[in-house]
């Protein structure tokens, strides 16, 4: 760094440079990894049975796997929210939980991809997705904005990281040689001076408005993987609009509960203060708000109108089958969020921890919801099928790979925040050194 | 000539024949030359042939005359489909009583998994107190296929005669195709289908749909390799009550095989319907509204 | 065109007189029942069709798979001519064509026998059926507009003489099955062998020329077997066909996306990769800087 760093500053740099995990951090990896592992044992059942295997059948074609994809995705948007749409309107706050975020956003958008993977019939022949790719698929649609928000978000993460990964080699001896070598192909280059900063402001500048329409555009394709399609639940035209907010929910909850993971586990009170809790906190509450609104307008207009078709769906959802848990998630993922937030002490750490998780858990049943509820209510009646046709009761291997794919976007951001730091140091001095200026 | 399930060589030598017998006596300037006029003069050139015993026979060229049938339909022409052609499907509910003739002969023909149907027997009603009535659904073949429209890799086409057909060669099984279909028709091989080794080993095609194959959609086809034969599907056949009526909207005509009639005026006698025709799917199936039936709706309840 | 329509066509065709039949029984094989026919479809092929079938749980269905031969005039002092063998489908249906190598033999005689033989397998007994076969004709007139004369002749000693009392079908030829040219069934040939029937199919559609084709024919006739008979009549109209190749269409092949689409997702494509590699090309130039301050140092 060519500017003079203060005792301060390097305070600020040898608190927050990764550290070594202990042996909590050992278990934890060692509990994800044991999670993956039976997940693939599964996915190796699941190839060499086919999807019998499931519990999905041909009336509940779709089942775990596509919740997860779109809980994945929606997960994913919260890059663009923390990044993009918190910096462009000039934040200034946010700075220490972009980079949380980002990586939350970046694993989820990886098992997004796969998600979609372990849900088809035949992975072996995935590459027909790309020599016979069909435009007027929604399917390619969703394959083009994976790989393109996959890009984005790698970028997105990596831009603001060129400058840390500099403090990381400053220090070479600290590190293991496998990480240097790594460091020194990401970062080598960078050297702080006034020209590459231009550069990269400007990319930051174009980056967080780039990301915005490419955000929108992965979630919107996947509320048409549904709208596009007649069923009952699925055919809207404002489904966007609802998949947005419950994404911004959703993906603020798990920030969220990322945060006071870390703060907790690498002693960061000092850069994740209270008040990012209650700023957090006030814009949980907010999107809870948002989402409570766009449910209203999901369930209830069409519940006012009770079309033929759509009768017995929203009768087995909101007050028959699937109504217990349908109501759980509602109050779970909003209205109880929105009660606890509105106190001052419910944006404390602790309860937005738990409000964290109940909006994650709430968000993920929402999930699901979206998907048996209505494939379980064709417009001909299930008739003359297996017994086992007419619900859907996810098996054990579909739940070991869901877990996978979960454990997989926990594993990733776990090694992140070892391999770099998981608040960005560079970013923060800046901004003290502004501060300072003024 | 007609064998089914004989390897591909049989197949081909009973074409041959098939050829030689068309040659016995035809010129084409004059079809209504009258028989016994003998075969037309030899042309001098000789073709060689293989015969039905699988031995090569020599023939004269001028005793040859292309035959309608062709050999073997590749892939791209599977594809295509048969140029000038428009099929439907007429199902006349007031003479259906659930036999499940059609989805058993369909099941057998198909090699379907055990409990798989592609062909299914709905008991429907659309009202409190309107009258039940068993509709057999089929694959509607839409003209505007929303199942189609959302396969990502082609491996389900819209063919120019009318009809949908599944490539299961290339479906990656994303299921997309069977949440589109408000018709539920489409099935999905949940696992390896319980069929003949032999015929696991046949190459697929998209006519036969055999054999389905593992982690792929599959569903009603028409039966469109019955039909380059001139033969009607196997539910049309199987239907001891002539529920089915099939033909070529070009030729305005429908047959169960027994009956034949108009198509145009079959509709407009019988104020024939589409399901579910304001999705905007247009159906390439049409369905004759219950009344005046041959049987009650209680009839059919036996056979559940 | 015109000139054929006039012209008085004369068909000789050759029928199967009463159709032979084999039941075979023993304890532990199912019965065969093989039934052997002759048809001959507008001069054009001439088959031998054997049609086999089995009882099961005391009804008749279909035998397939079971290999039947065919032979011409098997007992005649020549010893018959060898027609071809094939394997029953799943309708018990087989059909062996009257190959060229046939013709002498077939031409020889005006009276003929088929025999179709089926060898001992383990479900079923050898089986040994014969048909003969009886000289006809049809001639068909259709030189008055719209109206369908029909005479059965049959040849009697050395003469062809009429036969009534047959029933006829007058349809028009379609794909799958023939549509009768009226509401009436069937026609009954009188004293003189013949029908007449009236074409009243109005707009009914036909080839690009307009031209559709008649039929005469009977199925299954105890005494006659099958018989049918075409011709070619511009009675038809010419229609707009329906289907054909799919254009640029939402339901289209790959290589057929709507342009609206194809606009509109290439737009996005572009914009948004234009970026990303807008963004890479900073993160490039960012090196290439760095690169350069590394070796000066």
């Amino acid at each position: 760094m060519e500017q003079k760093l203060s005792a301060a500053d390097e305070k600020i740099i040898s608190d927050l440079l990764p550290k070594k995990f202990n042996r909590q951090g050992y278990v934890w990896i060692g509990i994800l990894l044991a999670i993956c592992a039976v997940g693939v044992f599964a996915y190796y059942r699941q190839i060499r049975y086919g999807l019998v295997v499931t519990g999905l059948r041909d009336y509940a074609l779709w089942g775990l796997y596509i919740s997860n994809f779109v809980y994945f995705v929606a997960v994913s948007l919260v890059g663009s929210l923390i990044a993009a749409v918190l910096r462009l309107s000039g934040v200034k706050w946010a700075t220490p939980i972009t980079r949380i975020s980002e990586i939350i956003a970046f694993a989820a958008i990886v098992f997004a991809g796969i998600s979609i993977m372990l849900d088809m019939g035949r992975p072996d022949r995935f590459y027909n997705l790309f020599i016979y790719g069909r435009l007027q698929s929604p399917i390619i649609w969703d394959v083009l904005v994976i790989v393109t928000y996959l890009c984005f978000s790698f970028i997105l993460i990596y831009i603001p990281l060129l400058p840390d990964i500099r403090l990381m080699l400053n220090h070479p001896e600290k590190n293991p040689k496998f990480l240097n070598k790594i460091y020194s192909f990401f970062g080598e280059f960078w050297h702080g001076t006034e020209e590459q900063k231009a550069i990269r402001n400007k990319a930051v500048g174009v980056l967080t408005i780039g990301i915005v329409p490419a955000a929108f555009c992965i979630i919107s394709v996947d509320a048409w993987l549904f709208a596009t399609t007649y069923r009952p639940g699925w055919d809207a035209t404002s489904s966007e609009a609802y998949f947005i907010s419950g994404a911004f929910l959703v993906g603020c909850g798990s920030v969220v509960v990322a945060m006071y993971v870390f703060r907790k586990y690498y002693g960061l009170e000092k850069y994740l203060t209270d008040s990012h809790f209650d700023k957090m906190g006030k814009i949980l509450a907010l999107l809870a708000v948002l989402y409570v609104y766009f449910n209203i307008t999901e369930y209830m207009i069409p519940f006012f109108k009770l079309k033929n078709s759509e009768e017995a769906y929203l009768n087995s959802l909101l007050l028959g089958h699937f109504a217990p848990v349908f109501w759980f998630a509602i109050l779970i993922g909003m209205i109880i969020p929105i009660c606890i937030l509105v106190f001052k002490k419910g944006r404390t750490p602790l309860p937005m921890f738990i409000t964290g998780i109940m909006v994650v858990i709430g968000a993920w049943i929402k999930r699901y919801l979206i998907v048996p509820p209505t494939l379980l209510h064709p417009f001909l009646p299930m008739h003359n099928v297996p017994k086992n046709y007419t619900t859907y009761v996810p098996t054990w291997e579909e739940w070991a790979i869901s877990m996978a794919t979960i454990a997989g976007t926990l594993l990733i951001v776990t090694l992140f925040t070892r391999i770099f730091p998981i608040i960005p140091i560079n970013e923060l001095i800046e901004e003290r050194h502004e501060k300072d200026n003024q | 000539m007609e064998t089914n399930n004989t390897s591909r060589k049989e197949f081909l030598t009973s074409l041959v024949a098939s050829g030689l017998a068309l040659a016995g006596c035809s010129t084409k300037k004059n079809p209504f030359q009258p028989a016994g006029a003998g075969a037309p003069a030899a042309s001098g050139e000789k073709v060689k042939l293989l015969s039905v015993d699988g031995d090569i026979i020599e023939v004269d060229r001028a005793y040859l005359k292309p035959i309608p049938e062709m050999p073997f339909v590749s892939n791209l022409e599977e594809r295509k489909g048969i140029p000038g052609k428009k099929f439907v499907m007429v199902i006349d509910l007031a003479r259906c009583k659930n036999l499940k003739k059609c989805e058993i002969v369909c099941n057998k023909m198909h090699h379907l998994h055990s409990g798989v149907s592609w062909l299914k027997i709905y008991p429907m009603q659309a009202g409190e107190h309107t009258a039940p009535y068993w509709q057999p659904t089929t694959c509607m073949h839409c003209d505007h296929p929303p199942c189609v429209k959302v396969c990502p890799v082609d491996a389900t086409f819209k063919r120019q005669d009318g009809i949908v057909l599944i490539d299961a060669n290339r479906c990656v099984g994303c299921r997309f195709c069977m949440a589109a279909c408000p018709y539920s028709i489409r099935v999905f091989n949940w696992e390896n289908p319980d069929i003949p080794e032999e015929l696991c080993e046949q190459e697929y095609s998209c006519e036969t749909s055999i054999p389905q194959k593992k982690g792929t959609v599959g569903k009603c086809d028409f039966c469109p390799d019955l039909i380059r034969k001139s033969e009607l599907p196997h539910c049309v056949t199987a239907c001891p009550n002539g529920t089915f009526y099939f033909g070529d909207l070009n030729e305005d005509v429908v047959t169960n095989g027994a009956e034949t009639f108009r198509f145009s005026d079959l509709i407009r006698d019988k104020a024939g319907y589409q399901l579910m025709e304001d999705l905007g799917t247009h159906p390439s199936v049409y369905f004759l509204p219950p009344v005046n039936r041959n049987f009650s709706f209680e009839n059919g309840l036996e056979n559940e | 065109m015109k000139k054929i329509i006039n012209k008085i066509n004369f068909a000789a065709l050759l029928l199967l007189a009463g159709t032979g039949s084999v039941l075979a029984q023993e304890a532990k094989k199912s019965p065969l029942s093989v039934s052997v026919g002759y048809h001959l479809v507008n001069n054009q092929a001439q088959f031998v069709v054997a049609t086999l079938k089995t009882k099961v749980e005391r009804r008749f269905m279909p035998a397939e798979d079971v290999e039947v031969k065919f032979y011409l005039d098997k007992d005649s002092a020549s010893g018959g001519v060898f027609l071809g063998k094939g394997k029953s489908n799943t309708r018990g249906r087989v059909s062996m064509a009257i190959a060229p190598t046939a013709q002498n033999a077939w031409k020889a005689s005006a009276d003929h026998k088929i025999v179709a033989m089926t060898a001992k397998t383990d479900k079923y007994n050898e089986t040994s059926t014969e048909g003969s076969v009886i000289k006809t004709r049809v001639t068909l007139d259709t030189a008055e507009e719209k109206g369908v004369k029909m005479t059965f002749e049959e040849w009697k000693g050395d003469k062809w003489s009429p036969v009534p009392g047959v029933e006829f079908k007058l349809g028009i030829k379609r794909l799958l099955s023939d549509l009768n040219i009226s509401e009436t069934e069937t026609y009954v040939t009188d004293s003189l062998g013949q029908v007449a029937g009236t074409f009243k199919r109005e707009k009914l559609p036909g080839d690009e020329h307009s031209n559709i084709v008649l039929v005469a024919k009977f199925d299954d006739n105890d005494t006659w077997g099958s018989l049918r008979f075409e011709k070619t009549v511009p009675w038809g109209v010419v229609t707009k066909k329906e289907g054909g190749a799919i254009g640029r269409e939402l339901w289209g092949g790959r290589f057929h996306s709507p342009w609206w689409l194809i606009a509109f997702t290439y737009s996005i494509i572009i914009g948004v990769w234009g970026t990303v590699f807008y963004l890479i090309y900073m993160i490039l130039k960012i090196r290439t800087i760095g690169k350069s301050i590394s070796k000066k140092k």
